[in-house]
């Protein structure tokens, strides 16, 4: 069989990759497994090809009618989705194979969707999302009968997320209706390669018939930081970057097409903004991209890259990913990337010829990031790369996936309990814990009360399903675990629509007020229901609006490269021009403080206007930080009840506090111990706002908290709630509801990661502790400082704080 | 207890921290947004919120109904969250025992259930604005209230944000009264808040507790 790929390999003038032909003849001979190969590399054909040539084999002569669906594909992102058909149309043609080969995603139109209905397609592109919203179609069994392959596509994109474990439950229930299955991934490296199999795979990755395949595909990356000229007037703080914009301009002239990537939305804005001002005849040719614009304006970008008719786009992640643009020639990253992988990824969006070296140009944001970009670079020298945690218990996808079958005409829980059991995700789940997932949705938790009226799921001769058609299509609006705050849309007072914009932000606003959106100067007019009605505004002045996402974190992979590369750097030998770079800036931190070598921790005590601020070092990227932060303010309220403002950012930390904190007194009793650690952490954990933040996401996917989309009018004003109210209601009343176990746990396992706090509390201990008492912000401290984004931790009674007066009504 | 006491336009008004108001020349006790029923009204539509939730308006309910000499009950709106469920039976039953005090209910937004709902239950349904003496009871606030009369309204749900040095900030429900407008805070367990900015003139006092209520 294998020799009918090669003739049509050496028909295209092709030649298989050794990969390539490995994957044809694993998946012929029946295995399961893991493609490991970077975008762009002809991973595609790596498994389409021997998904046709087994169809072919099994069906040699007679072609039946209509075989049913063979394949699924899913891809992380819609926009991979038309290449992918193309490549497998292709491949289908050149074999003979008369396959419908279709896509089916959030922008499927309603009559491409009821044409599959009536004829099943035999290869089928999809999401995760989507695919569950198949599953939520009565008599669903009857679609996936026939099916022979699932390939999970960017499989490093879905394993560390919510995303994946809806594959993993919709391949759970796939293996029972169709035993000749076989799952494979492709997946780009990752730090752990063996597990992200083992979440694909579930109990299956213990047989024989699985294996691993690598592309030897090395893309070589080169790192070029743009340097300011000197460190006087580079700032200390700030995530803008744009006082580099000078020395970036010339990079865009020389080069034919760039994407420029920022880290957040809001940066794009004001980046695109700032380039037009400063060089217009650039007007025209460039473009932006994120996620918050409509789907047709990010498609025009998208085929004007494709076109060549862009000289730059200043783009989000929403590039990361995604179909290749040749014509894209450079690459610059605004402000640290915080991971490897997302860089190695980035860089690789240039350079496609073989062979060709990638090179990123690193625009520091604030001075410490010149570290950054130095350990970035050694990093992507001795591949180390980060690993994607999977998720293991997630309740809240299993609520939603049970009432999903549910919804289809019913499940049998004898029959989905087992196969819940054979995932990765629930593999620990206990008999108790599934009963307590079937109480939930049946009776909402209740301990049975005949006032309770309750309705979800109804239990009728041992099938659970839902009868309510309300609540069905409520919950075929909700399917899927990306949460996002709640957007209006923006659309034109003449019509035509822009794109969405969380709703705080036009509170914010009054009528009249110019925001920038799309690198367009627009003035709010009206607000109609969930839309913002605005027209073009000539003025310059205008908000920018933010979008709350969370901060990347950066990774323990890249932060112990940054410990020693600042100490490298320290030292005044180092080799890396952006340590030689940022020489003054720390020569200014000793003088005023201190530069702390390996076996040194510090911590800066400043007083200003009153209030007392503690700055502390670990160098260990923002969320552990944030749980030493609490773990230490829990600690000092053991001394007195205090409240405390607690900020941070990837290289520490700040404590502060309207008293004075006896910083001195808690070291003595050993602030950073490590006994009782695991009690002081739950204990901080509780009071803080982590767990609720959590929350959040859980309400929303387990169904809590119905969002609603906007443009979709369906009447639900009396069923609208804010997880924050459900996580108060649910903390007093239900403490032992496993939603809220679950909150907690992704605090430890993501947030917290609680092995790298204790580790590195552990590096603290064996290092010595050095207070300053700086006069003024030093270096290090002044990032943190004026830090906008803040948490809060009180241990005092809220009457005591209101009547030490410190609190001011905010008047009008 | 002793209560903070207000004093509008001749009339003594005492606040409670269980987030009601007591009018003492009435003898008449007022309370906004209740939203009777939310909790069951989300559980009736498949969402799992803690029964006990109900409970808890109750038992705070009756705790007020003793807490002062009464002779009425007015409810500026928003007493029941949505259409009918088996809470407005329980709340039903609950009032029969306090038979000898007059129900009154100034309708809301929310409250679109029958009238004879209400009327099984002996609660009078007036129509905003209702006046007594030199007030108007509503549940929306009015925009525009006429020279020498003081308008009491609910709906808003009210909360200020105290923010104090070392970047300190602090959300609370509160009380509100400027010159010829006054705010209940939400009563209901469940229901969120909105935050406004008050002018310099205006008083506020918000529940620090179930026993104190501060001043700003």
């Amino acid at each position: 069989m294998i020799n009918r790929a090669q003739k049509w390999f050496k028909e295209k003038g092709w030649r298989p990759f050794p990969f390539q032909e490995e994957a044809w003849e694993s998946y012929l001979k029946g295995f399961h497994g893991l493609v490991n190969a970077p975008t762009g590399s002809g991973k595609t054909y790596s498994l389409a090809v021997p998904i046709l040539l087994e169809y072919m084999k099994n069906h040699p002569d007679k072609r039946p009618g209509k075989p049913g669906l063979q394949a699924i594909w899913i891809t992380p992102i819609r926009a991979l989705a038309k290449e992918i058909q193309i490549s497998v149309k292709r491949a289908c043609d050149a074999f003979g194979v008369d396959w419908q080969v279709a896509i089916r995603t959030g922008d499927t139109p309603a009559g491409e969707r009821a044409r599959q209905k009536r004829s099943t397609p035999e290869f089928l592109i999809t999401t995760p999302e989507s695919l569950h919203l198949l599953i939520a179609q009565k008599g669903y069994e009857n679609v996936f009968r026939d099916l022979k392959a699932v390939v999970a596509d960017e499989w490093h994109e879905l394993v560390g997320s919510k995303r994946g474990v809806q594959v993993e439950l919709a391949l759970s229930r796939f293996k029972t209706l169709c035993p000749q299955l076989k799952i494979w991934g492709i997946s780009a490296t990752i730090g752990n390669m063996d597990e992200a199999l083992h979440v694909l795979l579930g109990r299956d990755y213990r047989s024989d018939k699985v294996k691993v395949i690598k592309a030897d595909i090395d893309k070589k990356i080169e790192i070029l930081s743009i340097l300011p000229d000197t460190m006087e007037k580079f700032p200390w703080g700030g995530h803008l970057g744009i006082i580099l914009l000078e020395k970036v301009l010339p990079i865009l002239y020389k080069s034919k097409t760039t994407l420029i990537f920022t880290n957040t939305r809001s940066q794009a804005e004001i980046w695109y903004q700032r380039i037009l001002q400063v060089a217009p005849d650039l007007a025209g040719v460039i473009a932006m991209h994120h996620g918050s614009i409509t789907k047709e304006l990010r498609d025009w970008v998208e085929n004007a890259l494709h076109d060549e008719r862009l000289k730059a786009v200043v783009c989000t992640s929403s590039l990361d990913l995604g179909v290749d643009f040749r014509p894209v020639e450079t690459i610059i990253q605004i402000g640290g990337p915080k991971g490897v992988s997302r860089f190695i990824q980035r860089a690789g969006r240039s350079g496609h010829q073989p062979g060709a070296k990638s090179k990123i140009y690193f625009v520091p944001t604030q001075a410490l990031e010149l570290v950054e970009a130095a350990a970035l670079r050694h990093a992507i020298e001795i591949n180390e790369l980060e690993e994607r945690i999977p998720f293991i218990r997630s309740f809240d996808v299993l609520i939603q996936y049970l009432v999903t079958l549910a919804v289809s005409g019913g499940f049998d829980p004898a029959v989905i309990f087992p196969e819940i059991l054979s995932t990765f995700c629930y593999e620990s789940m206990s008999e108790e814990e599934w009963h307590w997932v079937l109480n939930f949705i049946t009776t909402g938790g209740s301990t049975l009360n005949a006032y309770d009226e309750f309705k979800k799921v109804e239990v009728e001769n041992g099938i659970f399903k839902v009868t309510s058609r309300r609540t069905a299509l409520r919950h075929r609006l909700s399917i899927g675990t990306i949460v996002s705050d709640n957007m209006m849309e923006i659309k034109y007072l003449s019509g035509g629509r822009i794109g969405a914009i969380e709703e705080w932000f036009v509170a914010s606003m009054n009528i009249g007020d110019t925001f920038w959106f799309a690198g367009r100067s627009l003035e709010l007019v009206k607000i109609q229901g969930m839309t913002a009605l605005v027209r073009r505004s000539k003025k310059k002045k205008g908000k920018f609006p933010s979008w709350q996402g969370g901060r990347l974190d950066l990774s323990s992979k890249l932060s112990a490269m940054l410990r020693m590369k600042l100490s490298e750097a320290a030292s005044g030998k180092s080799k890396d021009v952006e340590l030689q770079c940022i020489l003054p800036l720390l020569e200014k931190q000793q003088e005023v403080s201190m530069v702390p070598g390996t076996d040194e921790f510090l911590i800066e005590s400043i007083f200003t206007n009153e209030s007392h601020h503690l700055f502390f070092y670990p160098f260990e990227g923002r969320h552990v930080h944030e749980g030493i932060a609490y773990l230490l303010a829990h600690r000092l309220s053991q001394i007195r009840p205090f409240s405390f403002s607690i900020a941070m950012n990837d290289y520490g930390f700040e404590l502060l506090s309207d008293l004075e904190i006896p910083i001195e007194e808690a070291l003595g009793m050993d602030l950073f111990g490590m006994d009782d650690l695991f009690y002081d952490i739950q204990a901080s954990v509780n009071t803080n706002e982590m767990a609720r933040r959590r929350f959040r996401d859980i309400a929303s996917i387990s169904g809590l908290v119905f969002q609603g989309y906007p443009g979709k009018n369906i009447s639900n004003k009396h069923l609208q709630s804010s997880s924050g109210l459900f996580y108060d209601v649910y903390r007093e009343y239900e403490p032992n509801s496993l939603l809220i176990k679950e909150a907690f746990e992704e605090v430890m396992d993501f947030q917290l990661q609680e092995t790298r706090m204790r580790n590195a509390l552990e590096r603290i201990n064996n290092q010595k502790l050095i207070l300053k008492f700086p006069e003024k912000p030093t270096p290090f401290s002044f990032p943190i400082l004026v830090e906008r984004i803040r948490e809060r931790y009180t241990s005092e009674a809220l009457k005591d704080r209101i009547k030490r007066m410190t609190l001011r009504l905010e008047r009008g | 207890m002793k209560f903070t006491s207000v004093q509008i336009m001749e009339q003594t008004f005492l606040l409670h921290p269980l987030k009601a108001m007591y009018w003492v020349e009435e003898k008449a006790l007022l309370v906004a947004d209740f939203h009777l029923g939310k909790a069951s009204h989300f559980r009736k539509n498949g969402i799992a919120v803690p029964q006990q939730v109900a409970y808890s308006n109750y038992a705070k309910f009756n705790r007020l109904l003793k807490a002062f000499p009464m002779e009425r009950i007015i409810f500026l709106g928003d007493l029941f969250h949505s259409d009918h469920n088996e809470d407005w039976e329980k709340f039903g039953a609950l009032i029969k025992g306090y038979g000898q005090y007059y129900f009154s209910l100034i309708s809301g937004n929310h409250d679109i259930m029958a009238r004879r709902e209400y009327d099984k239950f002996n609660i009078q349904v007036l129509d905003e604005p209702y006046a007594i003496g030199a007030f108007l009871l509503s549940h929306h606030p009015m925009n525009e209230v006429p020279e020498t009369y003081y308008n009491l309204a609910g709906h808003v749900h009210p909360s200020i944000k105290l923010r104090g040095k070392a970047r300190q900030s602090l959300r609370l429900p509160c009380f509100y009264f400027s010159d010829q407008n006054g705010l209940l805070p939400a009563f209901g367990k469940f229901t969120g808040t909105a935050i406004i900015r008050p002018k310099k003139t205006d008083q506020i006092f918000a529940p620090v507790s179930d026993s104190e209520i501060m001043a700003f």
